[in-house]
């Protein structure tokens, strides 16, 4: 679930490990801490739906920039797909129950 | 600039300037018992000179690096430094390739910086558990050591100590009639070699993980001097063993007595290079499996 929630914010701009920690808790993920998210990253980008560029900091080494790449695209439509899927089972079952 | 090292940077730092004066000592006793005794050659000053000089360039290189480092750890608080000192150290000895390592390294120093700048603490950043942060990005590399990759590494091993001892040999008796190719070992000492590659280095290195994760320093440093003596020891009462049938049998004369060439010819060095090789693209794959399994959980 984590996976397709980073993919949406990489879709949205190239950005990096510490932001995207930043924004996924401004929407709500607030107990998600920046050690979980880096294997995560790195996990991503193993299965090439991201990659990286390398772009200069001001503050120390190289910052990695992530990009969605296609595999990336079709991974975030099947996402939110089954999501939209399991979401529309839920509230059917709570609405019923 | 001050170096403000973590206990175990410390220890390792200092283990390794002991550890190399312990080497240079060796080396000299060596060379003035052998002279004493009139064997020593020009090749061997050579050979103890080029060991002794590495040796004390490898301490010098490794504290210049450590000065470096320093500076661009030198925005991290403390906490931050050991914390990177720690992940460091612990997956030096993965099964990740050299270039990951310092990939890992930079992306966390970066990641650190930032957190250092938000005035979050580190383990807000890693979580309370160190150890599973460490083995998430091992996991995450498929980098994670078995008993195939170190024996595969401990083939590699043992092909760069014959063909080091080779050279050596070359260069110790070494005149205008010399053949490299014609330079033989000692059964015994192919042994010993295959010791130390398949047994010694594997459990230095498993001790050295089990001290780094448990934080338990004097682990590490037992383990690098009790498991070498303990294979000495153990080389050592084997042959003695062997030494004292007193009917040898023809595979026993053949270990203590007999000897070997390892590189015959030039085919011979083609094709340990190619094992050499094979085994490194072998643990390539494995890491590929592993990561492989590891991203479709």
């Amino acid at each position: 679930m984590l996976e397709g929630c980073i993919l949406k914010l990489i879709e949205k701009e190239e950005t990096y490990g510490y932001k995207i920690c930043e924004d996924l808790s401004k929407g709500g993920f607030v107990k998600v801490n920046e050690g979980t998210i880096y294997p995560i990253l790195i996990r991503l980008e193993k299965k090439k739906l991201i990659t990286s560029v390398k772009i200069k900091s001001t503050l120390g080494p190289k910052r990695k920039y992530f990009v969605l790449s296609e595999d990336g695209k079709e991974y975030i439509k099947s996402f939110e797909s089954e999501w939209n899927e399991i979401r529309d089972i839920v509230d059917s079952f709570m609405n019923k129950f | 600039m001050k170096i403000i090292l973590n206990r175990k940077t410390k220890m390792m730092f200092y283990s390794s300037i002991i550890l190399t004066l312990i080497l240079i000592t060796i080396t000299v006793l060596f060379i003035v018992d052998t002279e004493k005794r009139g064997g020593a050659t020009l090749g061997m000053y050579w050979i103890g000179f080029t060991v002794v000089l590495l040796a004390v360039f490898a301490v010098v290189y490794s504290f210049i690096m450590r000065i470096r480092k320093e500076k661009k750890y030198s925005i991290l608080g403390i906490s931050y430094k050991n914390a990177l000192d720690d992940i460091i150290l612990n997956i030096s000895t993965s099964n990740m390739s050299f270039y990951s390592k310092r990939q890992i390294e930079e992306e966390l120093l970066d990641l650190f910086i930032l957190a250092v700048k938000d005035g979050k603490k580190v383990e807000d950043v890693i979580g309370m558990n160190k150890e599973e942060f460490i083995k998430d990005i091992i996991k995450a590399h498929g980098a994670r050591n078995n008993f195939f990759t170190e024996m595969l590494s401990g083939l590699q091993y043992f092909i760069i100590y014959l063909f080091l001892i080779q050279i050596v040999r070359y260069f110790e008796d070494f005149n205008i009639n010399s053949d490299f190719f014609k330079i033989e070992f000692d059964n015994s000492t192919i042994i010993l070699f295959a010791l130390i590659a398949f047994i010694t280095i594997p459990l230095i290195r498993r001790y050295y993980r089990i001290g780094m994760n448990k934080d338990k320093i004097w682990v590490v440093i037992l383990a690098y001097i009790l498991i070498p003596a303990a294979t000495f020891a153990m080389f050592i009462g084997f042959m003695e063993i062997l030494k004292s049938v007193a009917e040898k049998p023809g595979w026993i004369k053949y270990i203590v007595e007999g000897s070997s060439r390892v590189f015959d010819n030039v085919f011979y060095i083609i094709l340990y290079s190619g094992v050499f090789f094979a085994a490194w693209i072998i643990k390539r794959q494995i890491q590929r499996s592993y990561i492989k399994n590891f991203l479709y959980d």
